[in-house]
């Protein structure tokens, strides 16, 4: 079963991270023409525009001038698929997309709530020069942050806090904690309900 | 001059005529924002707000055989928020700061409720 | 003899089953405050809340189901409040709205720390993403994400029960 959605709705560099976990073909439909993309082991092995094949140089500025189109992803072996393999790593290719698309506008409908808190899950280091405010925001982000807190502590506006931590969700270099309160209800009585769940009982 | 337009002005003038409201919201029974004065960023959030309003405060009336649904008003310490019916078509939603008149209000807000009627 | 009971939200994006689902798990017939939708695919949309009850005499359930759009975030607030847990359903078949899903659970798990799980719905469409899919992309365990037909009542008590059990594993609470 193929993955499939609107560029425009997830975002591209979503997509990206996304389908790179497994081996695949990525196709990139838009008004000016179809993006092949065969992923293996987290790198783009080769990419073709039609029947062309791209370098990284071309595949990175292709990329960065989508924005509505379809996609659609394949899993399967890619291994033998490419006649001359590039190689980028799709973690490289996320990076120089944010860095070109660099529109906070282009992201708002994505951008995560200001009080959903963030924790690092990834060492940042070598990170922090090609993402600005992540050399500041990590010692926040080691224990823990939501948007409003890095704006509060750091003086950013809110929508640059909350954009910087989409950006480093996309980077898989922080994630959501989540946390979970005590039960409300009492073991015999959620025991009762679970009984008369599976007794269907009426 | 659009739909909208006429409607902002309609908000206008009941704005005028009652210097103290501060914020007008017309939205949609199903919470989208149709025009607005003095609401900002809490415009759309409000819109929301007011139909859901509208549709507790239809099931109220209706389960309180109060007939049909006109007017409901939360009061805080600090201020107060009414929401009018604009019969089933939309619902005007009014905020103003506490020791406003509820009474000049409601005739304020009937003329608007008028206005807006014709536009929909 | 007053019954024990629990609360439940039902939560997801605009058309992903959560008036159906309510309708399906009461025992009384459901209440929803609805008003004509401007947003096409269905008649009408959810400004407040459905209600329904799961009554099992000593022990029921209030079951709410939460209007689905961003803008009634609000209502979201009041109805969890207090409760037991939450169901957010998702359409398979709307890979648009995946966005959204997280946003709601990033909400309960994170900000209200609400114990939830993710039910998709509309795997009867030809067109549509696996469940294992969806786990994925939301990055949580494939046994948080059940397939959930909101119109089939033992797919749903089943998704209750399931719900009930992750309360008492992440609450630290014995359920007998």
């Amino acid at each position: 079963m193929a993955i499939f959605g609107r560029i425009e709705d997830l975002g591209l560099a979503e997509v990206l991270a996304f389908v790179a976990q497994r081996p695949g073909r990525l196709t990139l439909r838009d008004a000016s023409g179809t993006l092949s993309l065969l992923i293996g082991g987290g790198r783009v092995r080769c990419a073709f525009l039609g029947l062309d094949p791209l370098d990284a140089g071309s595949l990175i500025l292709r990329l960065a001038s989508i924005r509505d189109g379809e996609f659609e992803f394949a899993p399967g072996a890619t291994d033998d698929a490419c006649p001359r393999r590039i190689e980028i790593p799709v973690d490289r290719l996320i990076l120089e997309l944010t860095k070109l698309q660099d529109e906070l506008e282009h992201h708002r409908p994505r951008l995560p709530n200001p009080a959903i808190r963030f924790r690092l899950v990834r060492d940042p280091s070598a990170l922090t020069s090609a993402i600005p405010l992540l050399a500041q925001t990590a010692e926040l982000l080691e224990k823990g942050a939501n948007a409003r807190e890095l704006s509060e502590r750091l003086g950013l506006p809110l929508d640059q806090a909350r954009y910087l931590l989409f950006r480093l969700r996309l980077m898989g270099l922080v994630e959501e904690i989540r946390g979970a309160r005590r039960a409300q209800g009492a073991g015999s009585v959620l025991g009762r309900l679970l009984r008369a769940l599976a007794g269907g009982t009426r | 001059m659009s739909k909208q337009e006429r409607i902002e002005q309609a908000l206008d003038r009941l704005r005028q005529n009652m210097p103290d409201i501060r914020a007008a919201i017309v939205a949609s029974p199903d919470g989208l924002l149709i025009a607005e004065r003095g609401a900002g960023n809490a415009a759309t959030r409000l819109a929301a707000m007011a139909a859901t309003a509208l549709g507790l405060g239809r099931r109220i009336a209706q389960t309180a055989q109060a007939g049909e649904f006109n007017e409901l008003v939360v009061r805080g310490k600090d201020g107060y928020l009414a929401v009018f019916a604009i019969e089933g078509k939309a619902v005007l939603a009014l905020t103003l700061p506490e020791g406003g008149n509820l009474g000049l209000l409601r005739i304020e807000a009937e003329n608007a409720v008028k206005d807006v009627l014709e536009e929909l | 003899m007053k019954p024990h009971t629990l609360k439940i939200g039902v939560l997801g994006p605009y058309g992903a089953g959560k008036t159906t689902l309510v309708r399906t798990l009461s025992t009384i017939p459901a209440v929803s405050t609805e008003a004509p939708s401007s947003e096409g695919g269905k008649a009408t949309t959810t400004v407040a809340l459905d209600y329904g009850y799961l009554d099992f005499g000593s022990v029921g359930v209030h079951l709410f189901g939460t209007p689905g759009q961003a803008r009634f975030h609000d209502v979201l607030d009041v109805v969890l409040q207090g409760a037991l847990g939450a169901l957010i359903l998702v359409r398979a078949d709307r890979p648009s709205d995946l966005p959204r899903v997280r946003e709601l659970r990033d909400y309960v798990a994170s900000v209200l720390e609400v114990p939830y799980l993710l039910g998709a719905t509309h795997l009867d469409k030809e067109r549509r993403w696996e469940t294992a899919e969806i786990a994925l992309f939301l990055k949580e365990r494939e046994d948080r994400v059940l397939r959930l037909d909101p119109r089939d009542s033992g797919q749903a008590r089943r998704a209750l029960a399931r719900l009930v059990e992750l309360v008492c594993e992440e609450g630290g609470v014995r359920c007998r």
